[in-house]
């Protein structure tokens, strides 16, 4: 085993030991759960069917993809930051290697997660998710693109703190915004550029994909913010490196 | 020589933190870097370890060019912050596995190894603890222990026995020793002269990026030119004995506290003779005593502030 799987090794049990990490899979499903029994009671209530945020499920496993960029900056600052920061540099093991490992552990275990509630809402709550090759895809993209934000968030700003804070912020902005065209169906129904700027975002675009609505560009899209993405990580990585 | 830097500078800003140093570590010696606050020698430390880079100069460790890219030079160096460097969420064990797996040890060697370093450290009882249920000697035993899975052929100890108790700092200072009789080369830091001069062969001095003396601590003392401090406690103090003590050829300074006399005379000048015979012409002496010179004084001497002034690190 090499020192890159000695490190993912380590970041990836980590992973599956924080409890935090529960929240990727806990939330979306009580939000799930609490959807599921608001329609049932008011389907009871008025006697006809309410269509309370239906198939909200699937914006939901992708937007709660975005917390794992949280744990990401989190891990990095602490050992790359903070104290152990000169027990890790000191060490034979480039810092890229460690940007590499935290990273890859991140990102299978958010797939991993991610997987688990996709069969949770479809067996429970009957989500339908299509193909669920494409919804793998979506997911290995997504998670990679949440790992790729949690490095930025990482080297752009001062401490745990304040990555944790940004962090926050980012993942429920992705949230809000996957799953605002369900709550404002109308208003995304145009054309104009509200709609096309949101449809343009890693969580629309992976739910565009999911629902095969103009696959090809769609999944060009995708590919295209990872590529984009892990351009600026290493063009600062390298920067942010050198200056250690 | 097992590392040597020669006319190294580093800047931050305006500020020169290391000043055209030159230093050479001899195999197998325990070399004592002191220096007061603002002294450089943690930049020094940093550069030697490849954390930063030097602006200037040229730094070798094992013949090879030490800088930060530099990572095969890394499995023979051992550094013990002056923080705790331990991952929280590990135990002990894992600490000691996690690290010994980051310098390339597996399996069995791991294995082996971790065990010979709980024993060193004495953690063996605690393995299964985490940091935060450890006392503060033990994490810094435990600090240590993660510096020597990969058995190192030099240790950079920063300051290890920052605010741990007697007991611990004993163990930690026959650790040193026991690691220098294996024939491992130790860099030592400490805020307490007094393990500076219990333990290391050599000492060097710094101040304002600079070395501005090394030897042994016997030859510190004899090349440094300084001032003694004889105790008189008088049986009858009087403003004329004060007066006649501040006449002797050499004494710089006499203060009178209560029937106690403290006076500073220029070193090896003989005085307590000269100043025996005036107490006991002026009402008898009840005891005299002359302080032996030590480490302290030295440094005291070499850059005008005590070691401990300020506190902290730069």
């Amino acid at each position: 085993m090499n020192n890159f799987l000695w490190i993912f090794r380590h970041y990836l049990k980590k992973n599956f030991l924080t409890p935090a990490n529960l929240l990727v899979i806990g939330l979306p499903i009580i939000f799930m759960l609490t959807f599921h029994l608001l329609n049932n009671y008011l389907l009871e209530l008025l006697g006809t069917e309410v269509v309370l945020l239906y198939g909200i499920g699937v914006p939901m496993v992708l937007g709660f993809q975005f917390f794992g960029a949280d744990l990401t900056a989190d891990w990095l600052h602490h050992d790359m930051k903070g104290p152990t920061r000169a027990r890790l540099l000191v060490s034979p093991v480039a810092p890229r290697v460690f940007y590499a490992g935290v990273m890859l552990a991140g990102w299978l275990f958010n797939v991993f997660y991610g997987s688990i509630v996709v069969a949770i809402t479809a067996a429970a709550f009957g989500e339908t998710f299509g193909n669920y090759g494409l919804v793998l895809l979506v997911l290995l993209c997504l998670s990679f693109i949440t790992q790729l934000v949690g490095v930025l968030i990482f080297y752009f700003t001062k401490d745990e703190k304040s990555g944790t804070r940004l962090s926050y912020v980012f993942g429920e902005i992705m949230i809000g915004i996957t799953i605002l065209p369900f709550v404002f169906p109308d208003l995304f129904d145009t054309n104009g550029p509200a709609a096309t700027l949101i449809n343009h975002f890693p969580t629309n675009v992976g739910l565009n994909i999911i629902y095969n609505n103009n696959l090809l560009y769609n999944l060009a899209v995708m590919l295209g913010i990872v590529a984009l993405l892990s351009l600026v990580a290493f063009i600062i990585g390298r920067q942010r490196n050198d200056n250690l | 020589m097992l590392a040597s830097m020669k006319k190294v500078v580093k800047r931050y800003g305006e500020q020169t933190v290391v000043n055209h140093l030159n230093l050479d570590v001899i195999q197998g010696e325990i070399l004592g870097l002191l220096g007061p606050n603002g002294a450089g020698k943690s930049t020094t430390i940093n550069i030697l370890c490849g954390l930063i880079n030097a602006d200037s100069g040229d730094v070798s460790l094992f013949g090879q060019k030490q800088n930060v890219k530099n990572l095969r030079v890394r499995h023979e160096l051992g550094l013990v912050t002056q923080d705790i460097t331990l991952f929280n969420e590990l135990t002990v064990v894992e600490n000691l596995r996690y690290v010994g797996g980051l310098y390339g040890l597996r399996s069995a060697d791991l294995n082996a190894r971790v065990d010979e370093v709980l024993d060193f450290i004495e953690l063996n009882d605690h393995c299964k603890k985490k940091p935060k249920q450890l006392s503060g000697g033990m994490k810094r035993r435990l600090n240590i222990g993660c510096a020597l899975l990969h058995k190192p052929k030099l240790i950079i100890m920063d300051e290890p026995t920052v605010g741990i108790d007697p007991q611990s700092r004993n163990h930690i200072l026959e650790s040193v020793k026991k690691l220098a009789a294996q024939g491992t080369t130790i860099i030592y830091t400490s805020h307490y002269m007094e393990e500076v001069q219990a333990v290391c062969d050599r000492i060097i001095i710094m101040d304002l990026g600079r070395i501005i003396a090394e030897g042994t601590v016997d030859e510190l003392i004899k090349n440094t030119g300084h001032e003694s401090t004889v105790h008189l406690i008088a049986i009858s103090p009087s403003p004329a004995l004060t007066q006649q003590l501040e006449s002797v050829a050499g004494v710089k300074q006499v203060c009178l506290a209560g029937n106690k006399y403290t006076i500073i005379s220029n070193a090896d000048s003989g005085n307590i003779n000269r100043i025996t015979a005036l107490a006991q012409q002026y009402g008898g002496i009840a005891g005299i005593t002359e302080q032996a010179r030590s480490l302290e004084d030295v440094f005291l001497t070499l850059t005008g502030k005590s070691l401990r002034e300020g506190g902290g690190h730069e």
